[in-house]
């Protein structure tokens, strides 16, 4: 058998590297295995996760610890009010060069394979669209001048949504930039008890990197040979539209939803389901695998309407509803 | 590469599985509603004590089984949705539908044979057997009752008045038709013997010709009797139209007169008039003209051609003079029943309001016969005495033939147009007999015995079809006579007009009065107007009750 991307050498690969990740991330992070493998599926997937929690559930450790098992260059930006565009992207300076002053562009901590965004919701609008361009096109332009970005290049961010003092809303566009949208919730009693057994001591575990920048690559090769059935992608697209308040709709997606998803929750859907169905020893995407990734990619992704806001409706919901009616 | 056969099979087989299930829901569905609404549709008959038609049976049975053959192709089980509830049933998430699209498509790849790696042990689990589905046992149960009952109202006989009503409608159809050919040929054979043109005018029998035809051939007593009625009725109005009533008085009188002539010849005219038999009279009447006399004759042969003009003139004199006297008694009683202007308006009632002598009065005609003849005697008593006095123009002789002629066309006018009415109120008569004949009363009187029945539940009483007469007498709304006002006796003062309570009024006035007196005494006084008094708040509480 050839040892192309869809070969059984890349699929063992692809679930041997991901388990490792995982089991190394594991060893500092306790429970949150669902959370685990979303993030490593988007990472595989060459897309950005927004962690959304109230403070202290270990989103950025969770990060920091991923990006310890994985041995790429890692960068973190603490999101304030006063960080500027420059300061994330990098600026041009004036250098004295052998007597000659030049402007030299300085490349800001966008340059790194994993960068973490920290309470990103506390930067201005203004810095967060910064990385539009960035997290889309993987490049920066200052000056005129575009820089490539090193591969893989993920963007972790986090933020509090609880605190609205000092904070900027993510707009909708930078929002659709990111893969997965990830809800951190509180850990269990037991886990609890085994996170202040892990970080209450003087020795805390160290983790150490289980792979590399080449094998997230090479992972996002495999699990885009995994096939797909029209009848799978039909339910796919479905749940996509679903979202949108049209005729065939769920009724509280028409009456709560002003936007429903973009074809790119679409893309996201269909490569996390990919991913999926290869960590399920799949080789073809189920629709369970598609209901699996539908709330993180979607649920960030719709635009309530006044009444939806007004009434409080969690979009987790009205992504349910239109799973619904797309199995009816 | 197709896809591999292991699937197919299962899918098939799933397939049929599921689609025996369907067929069963269908058939019992099927069943069921074709049950429902034969039910529905044949109490439409039952309700009317009519059986229902078998027709309908064929005609439900025969929509449901293509309703539910149509259905079940349709919406049977797919090979992809096969392979849908195949996966979902033996959760292989979407293993068979992955599957065949990859043989579809991708057919050599290594993703096919490794997703084919992790179907081929799932597939030998999966056992088609395993998908069961519990029979619709309320559905059949339903279904098998609804039929039962289906079976019994379509078996179900019709009540014997509806047999009968049945029966009778087909009689009446049949009576129908015959009566109609019977009409159709009455007036071919009145056609035939038509001889005169103006009887044929009377008579318009093309116009009930196409009436005849047009007769709509229907079981319904009541239609077919309108029908008949109604033609009856333009024929009455024809035959009405041809009576000369007066015209026929004006004759019996001249008969009687012309009986009591001298002359052989009047009264035998007269006993023609007499029998009504007019063409013969009219034949008499010619006869009676007198001969044409030249001038010249006169001269050369005087006495000879004097006296046979006399002669003939003198018979015809005779008649003339007894038609005139019958003319002025008919014009006497005439005026006497105050017809003032009657001579002018010919003969009234009648027909005959044509030009020319057809709008001359009877009367009219005798007596200018009888002016003319006299007149004609009274130029050959001047050529007798002075032969040489005056030339004989024999105008007046040529007025009276005139005259006679026309006397004697009138009465074959009337000749016909008696003919024409005879033949009328025979043809009324055949659809007096037709019409009786369409209703049941031809030969025999009455229906057969009645019988008794408990089928009268279900169909309203209808006497008018009991007594085999549907004519049913009917009175004129609001022509009678009506109760306005109904008093109550109970509730009532017993004086019903206002003429009763002004003399009451005056009464007690009067009583009043009577009391105040002085030398009445004080009890009485007191007696009389508690009576009045009571008499009064009686009045007052208990209002005469109206009714209107």
């Amino acid at each position: 058998m050839s040892t192309t991307a869809a070969s059984e050498p890349a699929i063992a690969h692809f679930r041997e590297t991901f388990d490792r990740i995982r089991t190394a991330v594991s060893t500092f992070i306790v429970g949150q295995q669902e959370i685990i493998d979303d993030v490593l599926i988007a990472i595989c997937c060459g897309g950005h996760v927004l962690l959304e929690g109230v403070p202290g559930l270990g989103k950025t450790s969770l990060i920091n610890t991923i990006a310890q098992a994985i041995d790429v260059e890692f960068k973190r930006i603490q999101f304030t009010p006063d960080l500027l565009p420059s300061d994330v992207v990098g600026t041009q300076i004036l250098m004295d060069r052998e007597g000659r002053r030049e402007l030299v562009f300085q490349p800001g901590p966008v340059f790194c394979n994993m960068l973490l965004a920290d309470e990103i919701n506390r930067a201005t609008p203004k810095t967060q669209s910064a990385l539009l361009e960035t997290m889309q096109e993987k490049r920066v332009t200052v000056a005129n001048h575009t820089h490539t970005l090193p591969l893989p290049f993920f963007v972790m961010a986090t933020q509090n949504p609880i605190e609205n003092d000092g904070t900027y809303p993510l707009p909708e566009a930078q929002l659709d930039r990111f893969f997965f949208k990830l809800q951190v919730g509180l850990p269990s009693h037991d886990e609890f008890k085994q996170i202040l057994d892990r970080t209450g001591g003087n020795s805390r575990p160290h983790v150490s990197p289980v792979a590399h920048g080449a094998d997230i690559l090479r992972m996002g090769e495999t699990l885009r040979e995994v096939p797909i059935a029209p009848e799978v992608q039909d339910y796919l697209v479905r749940v996509v539209r679903g979202t949108h308040p049209n005729e065939n709709a769920a009724k509280s997606v028409k009456q709560f939803v002003r936007h429903g998803a973009s074809p790119r929750a679409g893309q996201a859907m269909l490569a996390a389901a990919r991913a999926r169905a290869l960590l399920d020893g799949r080789f073809h995407v189920a629709r369970e695998d598609v209901d699996s990734v539908a709330l993180p990619a979607l649920r960030h992704r719709l635009i309530l309407s006044f009444e939806g806001e007004a009434e409080g409706i969690k979009p987790d919901l009205l992504v349910n509803d239109a799973i619904q009616a797309a199995k009816a | 590469m197709s896809t591999r056969p292991e699937i197919e099979s299962l899918v098939q087989e799933v397939a049929r599985r599921h689609n025996g299930f369907f067929a069963r829901r269908v058939a019992i569905r099927a069943v069921l509603f074709a049950s429902a609404f034969f039910i529905c549709a044949s109490l439409f008959w039952v309700t009317r004590g009519h059986s229902v038609p078998m027709v309908l049976s064929f005609v439900v049975g025969c929509t449901a089984l293509v309703i539910a053959v149509v259905f079940f192709r349709w919406k049977r089980m797919k090979p992809a949705k096969a392979a849908q509830v195949t996966d979902r049933f033996f959760h292989l998430k979407d293993g068979i539908a992955s599957a065949r699209h990859l043989a579809h498509e991708h057919s050599d790849t290594p993703a096919t044979a490794l997703q084919w790696q992790w179907l081929a042990p799932r597939l030998a689990g999966c056992h088609p057997e395993k998908i069961t589905e519990a029979f619709p046992r309320r559905a059949a149960i339903f279904a098998a009752a609804l039929t039962g009952i289906a079976l019994i109202l379509g078996f179900l006989p019709a009540s014997p008045s509806v047999k009968a009503a049945e029966q009778d409608a087909s009689e009446t159809l049949q009576r129908v038709t015959e009566s109609k050919q019977a009409l159709e040929q009455l007036i071919e054979e009145l056609d035939k013997e038509i001889v005169s043109p103006e009887e044929k005018e009377g008579m318009k029998l093309d116009e009930f010709r196409k009436l005849v035809k047009a007769i709509d051939e229907t079981g319904n007593r009541a239609d077919a009797a309108r029908q008949f009625a109604r033609i009856e009725q333009k024929i009455r109005d024809a035959s009405r139209s041809l009576d000369q009533q007066r015209d026929e008085e004006t004759l019996k009188l001249a008969a009687n007169e012309l009986a009591k002539a001298e002359d052989t010849e009047a009264r035998k005219l007269g006993k023609k008039l007499d029998g009504k038999e007019l063409k013969e009279a009219s034949e008499m009447l010619e006869k009676l003209a007198a001969k044409k006399v030249d001038p010249k004759d006169l001269k050369q042969d005087s006495k000879k051609a004097l006296s046979e003009a006399k002669q003939d003139l003198a018979k015809m004199r005779a008649a003339s003079k007894r038609l005139a006297a019958a003319g002025k008694q008919r014009q006497g009683a005439r005026q006497a029943q105050g017809g003032q202007g009657a001579n002018s308006q010919g003969s009234d009632g009648q027909m005959g309001t044509g030009s020319g002598d057809q709008g001359q009065a009877m009367e009219d005609m005798m007596a200018e016969i009888d002016d003319a003849a006299a007149d004609a005697e009274k130029d050959l008593e001047e050529m007798e005495f002075d032969p040489n006095a005056a030339p004989f123009d024999g105008e007046a002789m040529e007025r009276a033939n005139r005259s006679l002629g026309k006397f004697g066309k009138r009465l074959r006018g009337m000749h016909a147009k008696g003919m024409a009415k005879s033949k009328l109120d025979q043809l009324r008569l055949g659809l007096a007999q037709a019409q009786s004949y369409c209703q049941g009363q031809g030969q025999s009187l009455g229906q057969k015995p009645g019988t008794g029945s408990s089928w009268s539940e279900r169909q309203e009483r209808d006497d008018s079809q009991k007594n085999g007469s549907l004519t049913q007498l009917q009175g004129q709304h609001g022509s009678g006579p009506s109760l306005s006002a109904v008093e109550e006796a109970e509730s009532g003062t017993g004086i019903s007009t206002r003429r009763g309570e002004v003399k009451q009024r005056e009464f007690a006035r009067q009583i009043e009065s009577f009391v105040q007196r002085d030398d009445v005494p004080e009890a009485l006084k007191l007696g009389v107007r508690n009576y009045f008094e009571n008499l009064q708040s009686a009045q007052a509480t208990e209002a005469p009750t109206i009714k209107e």
